[in-house]
């Protein structure tokens, strides 16, 4: 199960996620990246309250990072440590602008 | 009652039965939704013989004229109905498809007319009329417009197979074989009904809209066809199967699967397992000499199961030993094969991967992970570690990411175990993973045995951990050991 929560104000976009983020959810995470992205030159992906993030996930994360590298920005807060450790692994930390916890 | 009616309505249960087994079975045995044509088609024949059973019944009874009137207009329509339907399924088979002009001329018009004439037939006793003892007469637009559209409708594609077996082979829809179920269907529905007749002994006139003929030779169309389909599917299913067989054969091929024979670092061991789940799996290793003094070994898992995920290794492990022998660093490497798997990467796959290169001369090993899983690094009397370097995102994910690379002395009796998700990340029952530490604690255990047993132990005991569960996915290892003084380790 994952909450996506998001919260629009002008150009910038803050997406909560809450819960999993794995193959069962990151569908509906792409879904917004997809089409919820127009206009948007500031993301903010707040996984204060992720517990799990998959491969799967971690690709539609890529895929927003890409979209934004054209139009704007994207920055990752409030990190936990679990997830941290997973962006680390994958090398995530060298694309992303990523803030822990 | 008489016997002669009883007889008849008899019939028409049996037709009834028929035609509601074979919508029971196209609905459960062959999956089939009940919008289907075949399943739409049996509904009216179904209702067709319910409401012609209804007339039979209450015919003759005079307070019910209404009510027969109504039953025997319902019939017509449906009727009629059902043999549009039957007709529209077979021409689909056929490969005709009517344009609107001529469904408006072939289904709306004709149908549109006989309910006008039930409507109205009280009054104008065109198509049938109940006289005050309850009786229905069929009249002359019954035998000729009614009788007409409907057997127009069931025959006329047979006549259309036979135009395109014959003066019209060359217009016959490219691909469109003509189903022999339409002919068996085209001379049966006529076959019975004589026979019928003959049984019945009565006059031509009698009961001559039986729909049992036309139920008995549907049940032979229907089967036929389902059957057909069913046989088509599992044609289809096989030839993906023998793809897929080969598909894994291919890919296992391209794994090498005898222990690398290095006769100039006889110091130099490596050995590999792989165990897939599914029969096409993602993950791949590779070891190869470079040239006389440096072997490179690797490990990699790419995103996703099956057909996909097997292409997606053959492009990568191909690149990877191309650029192996022309570039000079494990960070090179991975930044052109990356560049190369990120052009027109439409489909979002990616691989994580390990890759290192040994120079034997100097026992210096160059290595660079791109988001792959930490290698369990064992020096000789040390404890065994991970060695955490990241140094890029995965291969397929950012062209522009830069890879960059790593070294560490190798000495003898030290051994590096590269391996997949599928190991760390195996299930027991309660949906534990199997972890770094107790693949640590193995490593440790297997410290004095050769190369291939160490893969075997761990492999057992993941099995083991996750014993009755299916496993999930490739469970794939490398393991490099640099023999000690002597090679005692081996």
């Amino acid at each position: 199960m994952m909450n996506i929560i998001q919260n629009r104000n002008n150009n910038q976009l803050v997406i909560v996620l809450e819960g999993r983020l794995d193959i069962s959810t990151a569908p509906d995470l792409d879904k917004v990246v997809n089409n919820d992205l127009d206009g948007v030159t500031e993301l903010v992906f707040d996984l204060e309250k992720l517990d799990y993030i998959s491969s799967v996930g971690l690709r539609v994360l890529l895929f927003a990072q890409k979209k934004m590298n054209r139009q704007g920005s994207m920055k990752v807060i409030n990190v936990n440590e679990m997830v941290m450790d997973v962006f680390a692994a994958m090398g995530f930390a060298d694309i992303m602008k990523i803030e822990q916890k | 009652m008489n016997a002669a009616d009883r007889l008849f309505l008899e019939i028409l249960f049996v037709a009834a039965i028929l035609m509601t087994i074979l919508f029971v079975n196209n609905i459960f045995l062959y999956k089939q939704k009940i919008k289907d044509r075949i399943s739409m088609m049996l509904i009216s024949g179904i209702a067709t013989c319910v409401f012609e059973i209804l007339w039979v019944v209450i015919e003759k009874h005079p307070a019910l004229t209404v009510l027969t009137y109504l039953c025997v207009s319902i019939y017509c329509l449906l009727f009629v109905l059902f043999a549009a339907l039957l007709n529209q399924y077979m021409l689909e088979r056929l490969g005709l498809q009517p344009s609107k002009k001529w469904t408006f001329i072939g289904y709306v018009l004709p149908v549109a007319m006989i309910a006008v004439l039930c409507l109205t037939t009280h009054w104008t006793r065109l198509l049938f009329w109940v006289d005050q003892g309850g009786e229905v007469h069929t009249e002359v637009f019954f035998d000729t417009f009614f009788q007409g559209v409907v057997y127009l409708y069931m025959f006329t594609p047979l006549f259309i197979a036979i135009y395109y077996l014959t003066v019209g082979k060359n217009k016959r829809p490219a691909g469109v074989e003509i189903p022999s179920s339409l002919f068996v269907f085209g001379i049966m529905a006529p076959a019975l009904y004589m026979l019928e007749l003959l049984l019945l002994d009565e006059g031509m006139d009698a009961y001559e809209n039986t729909s049992l003929p036309i139920s008995l030779a549907l049940v032979f169309l229907v089967t036929n066809v389902s059957t057909h389909k069913a046989l088509n599917t599992r044609a289809k299913m096989e030839a993906v199967e023998s793809d897929l067989r080969i598909a894994s054969k291919i890919q296992a091929d391209a794994l090498p699967t005898v222990a690398p024979e290095f006769p100039e670092h006889p110091e130099v061991s490596l050995r590999a397992s792989m165990n897939t789940a599914k029969e096409v799996g993602g993950d791949f290793y590779d070891y190869f000499a470079i040239d006389d003094y440096r072997i490179c070994f690797l490990i990699a898992d790419v995103s996703g199961k099956g057909t996909p995920a097997a292409l997606f290794m053959m492009t990568a492990k191909t690149m990877i030993k191309d650029y192996a022998t022309s570039k000079e660093s494990t960070s090179e490497i991975f930044n052109a094969v990356n560049l190369r798997l990120c052009e027109n990467n439409e489909s979002g796959m990616f691989a994580t991967a390990w890759i290192g290169i040994l120079d034997t001369r100097t026992m210096m090993l160059q290595f660079t992970n791109a988001g792959h899983n930490y290698p369990v690094y064992m020096r000789a009397e040390k404890p065994c570690e991970m060695i955490k370097d990241v140094h890029g995102l995965f291969l397929g994910g950012m062209d522009l990411t830069r890879y960059k690379k790593a070294e560490i002395q190798l000495e003898p009796g030290d051994r590096l175990l590269l391996y997949t998700d599928g190991v760390v990340e195996a299930h027991d029952r309660d949906d534990k993973l199997y972890g770094d530490d107790r693949l640590m604690v193995m490593v440790e255990k297997t410290r004095d045995l050769p190369g291939e047993q160490v893969l075997e132990r761990i492999f057992e005991d993941v099995s083991e951990f996750a014993a009755g569960v299916p496993q999930f996915d490739d469970i794939t290892m490398v393991v490099l050991t640099i023999q000690g003084q002597g090679g005692d380790a081996q």
